[in-house]
C-alpha cells in the first residue's frame, strides 16, 4: 500500500475519541479500512487535511488527537467527553449526515454555498453573554429573597446560544422560545430592566406583569414569547416562516427549544411541515441534556437531535454549544439558507444548564456534582474571554470594563423593578378578545 | 335601534341577493373575503384542487393557487399550531377540519396558544384564525365523525363560537369570522350543507356576534313558549312549532346564531313575553349550552318563568353507526313535539 484515501470518518471536529474507538475509514487499493485511534483525545481535522476521496501517500496527516487544552486553543468545537455514565455518548457519525461546524468553516453539502455574510463582533457577543449572566445571578438572587414569585428558570451555562443566533438576526425577524426564556428575550431586546420588572410582576415588565418568568412577550422586537407548555414554539415559529412565504416579508423566524421538546409531536410535525413547504425557519435544539432532570439519554436512542433533521429532508448541525463562536456560525449559515429562500436548518447545540432546573429546586439524584463542575468549568463567558485574550485582539481592561458596566446594568434592573409599582388589578380581565357583542369588524362595512 | 335595523342601513341584503345551499352560501362568503385580503390562506386535507371533502372551497384554487389553498398532512396540532404563529405575525389562516372531530388532536394549541397569545402579550399580538368544520349526528357517519364539542369551546375564555343555522348566516357569519382580530370555531352542521335559502350577494354584509335571530315570532294566541334552538335544531322546531299550531301552541324560536357570545338578553326578553323555556340542541345534555342558557335565565329572569326550564338533548352516548341505532340517539320528531307540549303544559 502506497496510498489511499479517505472513506469517511466516523468522528467529528472537536469530538472526544476514546483510546481503541474507530476514527475513520480509509480505502486502499485493497480494502476499506477501519482506522482506531491509537490514544484517547479531542479530534482535530485540519482544514489542510486531504479530502474525502483524494488519493493521498501514506504518512500523510489527516488529523491529530489534542488535549482538551490544546483543542481549546485551536479554537475547536469541542464536544464533552462521556463523564456520566448515562449521558449522551459519542457515537460514530458520518459528517455527510451531519454536517459540523466550526470556527474554521463549514462541511457538508448544504452548507459550502454560505461562507460570506455577516461580520462576528466576539466583543458585542462577549458582552450579550455577561449581560445574560449577570442580569440572570441577580435576579435568582432576588427569588431567594421572594421579590420573583413562581418560576424562574435560568439559562445559566447556555448563554452563547441565544447570544449567538440572536446576533444574526434583525429586529424584525421572531423568535419563539421556552420556558428558560430570560437568556432569548435579552439576546432579542427585551432591557434588563422589563425582563426584572416582569419577573417581579410589575406593570413595567415586558408583558405587563401578566407572563413572569415562563411567558415573556415583546413583539415589537421579535420576541413572540416564551412559553410555558414544551414543543409548541416550534410549530409557532413555522407559522411565523408561513406568514413569511406567504406575505414575501424577508423576515425569518427562530424556534428554541431543549431536548425534551426532540421527543414530543410538535418537534416531527413542526419539521414536516417547515420543511414541505420551505419555509424560513430555523429550528434551534438547546441540547442541555435533561428534560427537567430525566436524561435525554434514557429518552432517546439517538443521541444527535440534529441527526432527526434527516428524516425530514433538512440539514441538522451539531455545535458546541458552549462556544459562542461555533454557534454564531451556524446560525449566520441558517439565516443566510432561510433568507435566500433554501428552506428550514435544525441546529443542535450540545450545552448544560450548571443551575437547578428552577430556581429553588432540589438539585440530586439525577446529576452528579463532578459532571456539574465539569461543565461550570466550560463556561461559555470563559471561554471565549480566554479565546479573546489569547488572540490578543482585545485588552483585558475592555472585558473588565465591560462586565463592570453589566453588574451596574443588573443593580438598576433590579432596583428600577423593586421602585415599579403593580398593575392595576381592575385590568386582569383585560385583553381577553378584541370584539364586542353585536359590533361589527373590518372597516370596509357600510 | 335594533341590530336589523342598523344591519339594513348599512348593507342591504337584497343587493345581487339569490338562493343558494348552505355550503354555496359560506363558500362565496370566504371566495370574497380572500379576494379581498391576500393575507387570507386556508388549510386543510382535500382543500386544494379537489375543492374539499364538502365542497367549502370549491373553484378556489383555481382562483388562488396552492399556497393560499394549502393541503396539508394530517397533523391536527401541526397546522393549528402552525397557523397560530402565521396569524400572529400577519396572515389570516382558515382552518378546515372537514370533520370538526379532528380538531380534538388540536386541543393543546387551540386552548394554550390560539386562545391565549392576545392576553398573554397584553393585547400586542392578535390572533385572527377561523377554525371550521362540519359537526352532529346524521349520515351514518359513526362514532369518530359524528360529534359536537362546540360547549368546551364556549367554557373558554377567548373563543367565539357561531353556530349558523341558515345559508344566509353561514354567510355573513363566516365573513365576520374571517374580519375578527380573534379565534373563531365556525360550525356547519352536515344536515344543513344542502338546505337552501336566500342569500345577499353584498360583500360587506356581516352578521355581529352575540346577536340572536327570531326565528318565529309569537302568533298572538294560544299558549306561549320561547323555544332556543341550536343550528341544526332550528328548522325542525321551526316546523315542530308549525305543526303545534293546531294544538293551540305559540311558539318563539330563539337561535342564539352564535354561543360564544351569547345573547341571553334576548332570550331573556323572550321569557318575558311567554313565561316558558324550552332548550333544544343536539349536543349532550350535562355542562351544555341549555344547562348554560337555563342557569343564567334563572338567575337574571326567575321572575318571569311560570313553569320549570326543560331541556331537550341528543342521547347522552356515543354516535352509533346503525341508522336505527343513530336514529334512538338523535332527537326524534315525536321527541320534539312532545318537548314542546311538556315545556307548555308542564
Amino acid at each position: 500500500m502506497e496510498t489511499g484515501s479517505i472513506v469517511e470518518w466516523l468522528k467529528r471536529p472537536g469530538e472526544f475519541v476514546r483510546q481503541g474507538e474507530q476514527l475513520l475509514i480509509i480505502q486502499s487499493d485493497k480494502a476499506a479500512n477501519e482506522i482506531e485511534a491509537l490514544e484517547s483525545g479531542y479530534l482535530d481535522i485540519p482544514s489542510d487535511s486531504p479530502a474525502l476521496g483524494a488519493e493521498v501517500p501514506i504518512g500523510t496527516v489527516l488529523g491529530a488527537l489534542l488535549t482538551e487544552a490544546e483543542a481549546l486553543a485551536r479554537g475547536l468545537p469541542i464536544i464533552a467527553p462521556d463523564v456520566h455514565a448515562s449521558k449522551t455518548s459519542p457515537r460514530a457519525t458520518s459528517p455527510k449526515q451531519v454536517p459540523s461546524v466550526s470556527a474554521t468553516g463549514v462541511t457538508g453539502a448544504s452548507a459550502v454555498a454560505y461562507t460570506r455574510g455577516a461580520e462576528r463582533d466576539d466583543v458585542s457577543l462577549y458582552r450579550e453573554m455577561v449581560r445574560i449572566r449577570k442580569v440572570e445571578e441577580a435576579l435568582a438572587r432576588s427569588h431567594q429573597q421572594g421579590l420573583v414569585h413562581g418560576a424562574c428558570h435560568t439559562y445559566v451555562g447556555e448563554e452563547a446560544i441565544a447570544t449567538a443566533v440572536c446576533a444574526n438576526l434583525t429586529i424584525k425577524d421572531t423568535i419563539w422560545s421556552t420556558h428558560r426564556g430570560h437568556g432569548h428575550a435579552l439576546a432579542k431586546g427585551v432591557t434588563a430592566r422589563e425582563l426584572a420588572a416582569e419577573l417581579f410582576g410589575r406593570e413595567t415588565g415586558c408583558a405587563g406583569g401578566r407572563g413572569g418568568s415562563m411567558h415573556l412577550f415583546k413583539p415589537e422586537v421579535g420576541l413572540m414569547g416564551t412559553s410555558g407548555i414544551v414543543g409548541p414554539c416550534i410549530l409557532l415559529a413555522t407559522g411565523a416562516g408561513y406568514t413569511s412565504a406567504l406575505l414575501k416579508d424577508g423576515r425569518v423566524s427562530v424556534a428554541f427549544f431543549g431536548d425534551g421538546a426532540s421527543n414530543n409531536g410538535a418537534f416531527h410535525e413542526g419539521l414536516n411541515l417547515a420543511t414541505v413547504w420551505n419555509l424560513p425557519v430555523i429550528f434551534v435544539c438547546e441540547n442541555n441534556q435533561y428534560a427537567t432532570e430525566v436524561p435525554y439519554a434514557t429518552v432517546s436512542k439517538q443521541p444527535d437531535v440534529a441527526r432527526k433533521a434527516d428524516g425530514y429532508g433538512m440539514p441538522g448541525f451539531v455545535v458546541d454549544g458552549n462556544d459562542v463562536r461555533a454557534v454564531w456560525e451556524a446560525a449566520r449559515v441558517a439565516v443566510e439558507r432561510a433568507r435566500e429562500g433554501h428552506g428550514p436548518t435544525l441546529i443542535e447545540a450540545k450545552t448544560y444548564r450548571t443551575r437547578p432546573h428552577s430556581e429553588g429546586m432540589r438539585d440530586v439524584g439525577y446529576r452528579s456534582v463532578d459532571e456539574i463542575d465539569y461543565w461550570k468549568s466550560r463556561c461559555p463567558i470563559q471561554y471565549l474571554r480566554a479565546q479573546l485574550v489569547a488572540e490578543g485582539v482585545v485588552p483585558v481592561a475592555i472585558l473588565d470594563a465591560i462586565e463592570h458596566e453589566i453588574e451596574e446594568e443588573a443593580r438598576d434592573a433590579i432596583a428600577f423593578a423593586t421602585a415599579s409599582g403593580w398593575p392595576d388589578a381592575s385590568t386582569a380581565a383585560d385583553h381577553v378578545v378584541g370584539w364586542k357583542a353585536g359590533e361589527l369588524v373590518g372597516g370596509a362595512v357600510r | 335601534m335594533t341590530v336589523e335595523t342598523r344591519m339594513a342601513q348599512m348593507a342591504d341584503p337584497r343587493i345581487g341577493s339569490r338562493e343558494m345551499t348552505y355550503v354555496e352560501a359560506a363558500r362565496a362568503g370566504l371566495d370574497e373575503e380572500m379576494a379581498r385580503d391576500s393575507s387570507i390562506f386556508v388549510v386543510g386535507q382535500g382543500i386544494g384542487a379537489r375543492g374539499g371533502n364538502f365542497t367549502t372551497t370549491l373553484g378556489l384554487y383555481e382562483k388562488y393557487g396552492p399556497a393560499r389553498l394549502r393541503d396539508v398532512p394530517i397533523t391536527e396540532r401541526g397546522f393549528v399550531g402552525m397557523c397560530t404563529g402565521a396569524a400572529a405575525t400577519g396572515s389570516r389562516p382558515v382552518v378546515d377540519f372537514m370533520f370538526i372531530d379532528f380538531i380534538l388532536d388540536a386541543l393543546g394549541e387551540l386552548i394554550n396558544q390560539t386562545s391565549k397569545l392576545r392576553y398573554m402579550t397584553h393585547g400586542r399580538v392578535k390572533v385572527p384564525i377561523v377554525l371550521r368544520g362540519c359537526f352532529g349526528l346524521g349520515g351514518a357517519a359513526a362514532t369518530h365523525h359524528s360529534g359536537s364539542y362546540y360547549p368546551f369551546f364556549a367554557h373558554l375564555p377567548g373563543f367565539v363560537v357561531a353556530l349558523p343555522s341558515t345559508p344566509a348566516d353561514a354567510k355573513g357569519l363566516l365573513k365576520m369570522a374571517i374580519r375578527t382580530d380573534d379565534p373563531v370555531i365556525f360550525l356547519e352542521h352536515k344536515g344543513l350543507l344542502n338546505s337552501r335559502g336566500t342569500v345577499s350577494g353584498d360583500p360587506d354584509l356581516l352578521i355581529p356576534f352575540g346577536v340572536a335571530s327570531i326565528r318565529r315570532h309569537l302568533a298572538g294566541h294560544g299558549k306561549r313558549v320561547t323555544v332556543v334552538a341550536i343550528s341544526g335544531m332550528v328548522s325542525k322546531v321551526l316546523a315542530a312549532a308549525d305543526r303545534l299550531a293546531a294544538e293551540g301552541i305559540d311558539v318563539e324560536v330563539i337561535d342564539p346564531r352564535t354561543i360564544a357570545p351569547l345573547d341571553i338578553g334576548s332570550i331573556i326578553e323572550s321569557v318575558r313575553r311567554t313565561g316558558r323555556l324550552l332548550i333544544v340542541d343536539e349536543d349532550y345534555a350535562p355542562c351544555g349550552i341549555g344547562a348554560e342558557v337555563a342557569a343564567q335565565v334563572v338567575s337574571d329572569a326567575f321572575d318571569y318563568l311560570d313553569a320549570p326550564i326543560k331541556r331537550l338533548n341528543a342521547n347522552f352516548t356515543h354516535v352509533p353507526y346503525s341508522p336505527p341505532l343513530e336514529a334512538e340517539v338523535a332527537i326524534s320528531v315525536g321527541q320534539l313535539d312532545n318537548a314542546i307540549r311538556e315545556a307548555v303544559h308542564g
